[in-house]
């Protein structure tokens, strides 16, 4: 089930992804990125496709079955039309300029070291691990959260936060606003229905996993800026972010106990996914691209009715990496306005 | 903006005792500085992840970032902002390469710095500090699953659930059909957040009551809240009248109660009389339906 999903999720993000960044910087500018770049803006774009179902179903009559169908559309749609474009624009000859400059793969053809491959073989090791204890545990962190009761709530009732979840009265005093804005439990919702899971399996073992996936995309996106040269350092460097995420001893506030405890939250997609990869694009200058990772926080986590962690992050890298530097031109090509 | 001040000092000492991590990076960078291989975005990332990391320490800063944060969230989620595992890790694979490339001049500097991260690792706390072990939630969830399936009635008729606490926490997420007298934010206050809604002091008698009647099997029981909650028998306090406790359920709508198997037959046998319904072994609990 766990290949399954990844087979169609995985693609369909690339693709998204591939389309924005198209969008955003034009073909020339599209070579500069990479397969986790693609991955994960498809992944935040859908998050913004989850929201505008979530809140089209909200505004009219708080449905969750109109949820899922606003969901599914939107995204086939969405889908449907990158691929078109792609598929234009590979008759149209482009995809052989991509092939000899553009896209590059994790790992080149080139031939790597006994030692490269003994710490490659080392960090999928960690990383199947990592997805092992998150998809087959059972040792969730419940204690400040109510994820999984909203989306069996959802389910059972069909309607959006107009029952307590933890009780299933009726709310009497109802919610903060805030929180309603909030797209995750919606999406939750919507992909049990389409997918016919249980929303315990959705919510506490494939989200997870996912996130897990994601949490490693966002890191060698780290990594090959930080050593866009060295393959070796990159694995070396992937190694210790691992390991460093499986020590989760510093309770819940900690990315690695986020991963692998709550990979379903908010605030864990957040630090793991969306804010490694936002560094990783503040260190390139790629500022564009920070602005779909800071709406999707709004969509994704309790925040400053918009003020939170990534726009705070993006401001000061903006600062400290303007300071550094002494001056506004940038090895990245990008504006930074 | 005391209250703040204060959180964000106190939440660095205990950030500090809980978790080795800032003090690792702070190493780490010491490191960079030290060996001076870094290269320019591994640079940009350490002066970055240091500039961040004392905007969190100093508590002025930390306790606008904790106001910036809307008061919601704990002090240790103001330390998202520090990329602490990216720049460690960055620490790490630089010293690495020192090692592997033999560059610097004078080799006992990295022997100097790795011990200076062992020590700082070793003397923050023990290595490996304790482990925040969570509970696993099947056994729990078979349980609650498996009374819950025994709680169902007749088709359309709505069960109202009574239960000790460990079988409340979990119900609402099995079964979604079932509706508890009270959450899991009676006793997780944290979780309140989420909701506007508050509980009455009838609620939280029975909610007392139903704690009490699992720890000493009684049906009036001093007050515990007056004592403590768990432990030796309370003596002091107020009583819990438990037949009232048990109407007070009843009228706000309860017609399933499970009670803890280990309940005292007698107090079982009055239950029984009270609410007029014969008890139903299930598992390590008592169902009775009303």
């Amino acid at each position: 089930m766990l290949a399954l999903i990844m087979i169609i999720v995985f693609p369909s993000f690339y693709l998204l992804g591939r389309t924005v960044i198209g969008i955003a910087y034009g073909p020339a500018g599209r070579e500069r990125f990479f397969l986790e770049d693609k991955v994960i803006t498809g992944m935040v774009l859908t998050i913004g496709l989850a929201e505008c179902a979530h809140i089209g179903a909200f505004v009219s009559g708080r449905s969750v079955c109109v949820s899922a169908k606003y969901f599914v559309m939107l995204f086939i749609c969405v889908v449907a039309f990158c691929a078109v474009a792609s598929f234009i624009r590979y008759l149209i000859g482009k995809k052989q300029k991509d092939h000899k400059n553009g896209s590059r793969p994790i790992f080149s053809a080139i031939h790597p070291d006994r030692r490269e491959i003994v710490f490659f073989a080392i960090w999928m090791l960690l990383l199947a691990w990592q997805l092992f204890a998150v998809f087959y545990q059972c040792r969730v962190f419940q204690e400040a959260d109510i994820t999984l009761e909203t989306v069996v709530s959802f389910l059972e009732t069909d309607r959006l936060y107009e029952y307590n979840p933890l009780t299933g009265a009726p709310y009497q005093a109802g919610m903060p606003q805030r929180l309603q804005v909030l797209c995750l439990p919606t999406l939750y919702a919507d992909l049990c229905l389409v997918a016919g899971v249980s929303p315990e399996f959705l919510v506490w073992h494939l989200v997870p996993a996912l996130v897990v996936l994601l949490a490693h995309f966002a890191y060698y996106s780290i990594a090959r800026c930080l050593f866009p040269e060295n393959r070796f350092s990159r694995v070396f460097f992937m190694v210790l972010v691992s390991f460093l995420l499986m020590i989760t001893d510093s309770g819940e506030a900690a990315d690695g106990f986020g991963l692998m405890h709550m990979g379903f939250h908010g605030t864990t997609l957040r630090s793991t996914v969306l804010l490694p990869y936002l560094f990783s694009l503040c260190l390139r200058r790629n500022w564009r691209l920070t602005i779909p990772l800071i709406l999707a926080e709004i969509c994704l986590v309790w925040t400053l009715y918009g003020l939170g962690v990534c726009i705070f992050v993006t401001f000061a890298m903006w600062l400290i990496l303007h300071l550094l530097t002494g001056r506004r031109t940038t090895s990245g090509k990008e504006e930074l306005s | 903006m005391m209250g703040f001040l204060t959180r964000a000092g106190s939440g660095l000492m205990r950030y500090f005792e809980t978790g080795k991590w800032t003090v690792l990076l702070l190493a780490i960078l010491l490191v960079y500085f030290f060996v001076d291989q870094a290269n320019g975005k591994s640079k940009e990332l350490v002066i970055s992840a240091a500039i961040l990391s004392g905007l969190c320490i100093l508590p002025p800063t930390a306790a606008i970032l904790l106001i910036y944060q809307t008061g919601f969230y704990e002090y240790p989620y103001v330390w998202n902002i520090v990329p602490q595992i990216a720049a460690i890790a960055c620490g790490g694979t630089v010293l690495y390469g020192t090692f592997k490339e033999k560059t610097i001049a004078a080799p006992y500097r990295r022997w100097l710095v790795c011990g200076a991260v062992v020590l700082v690792a070793v003397l923050c706390g023990p290595f490996g500090n304790p482990k925040r072990s969570l509970p696993d939630l099947k056994e729990i969830r078979q349980e609650t699953a498996m009374l819950l399936d025994a709680c169902q009635g007749s088709d359309g008729e709505e069960i109202c659930l009574w239960a000790p606490q460990e079988i409340m926490a979990q119900a609402r997420s099995v079964k979604g059909n079932i509706r508890l007298v009270y959450g899991r934010n009676m006793w997780q206050e944290n979780v309140n957040a989420f909701s506007y809604d508050t509980y009455s002091d009838d609620q939280k008698m029975i909610y007392i009551w139903m704690v009490a009647v699992g720890n000493y099997g009684d049906l009036d029981m001093p007050d515990a809240r007056d004592v403590i909650l768990y432990g030796a028998y309370p003596d002091t306090g107020d009583m819990i009248d438990g037949r009232q406790c048990i109407h007070t359920a009843l009228g706000l709508g309860v017609n399933r109660i499970i009670l803890p198997g280990g309940i005292k037959e007698a107090t079982l046998h009055q239950i029984e009389e009270i609410t007029q319904a014969t008890a139903e072994q299930i598992g390590n609990y008592y169902l009775l339906r009303l």
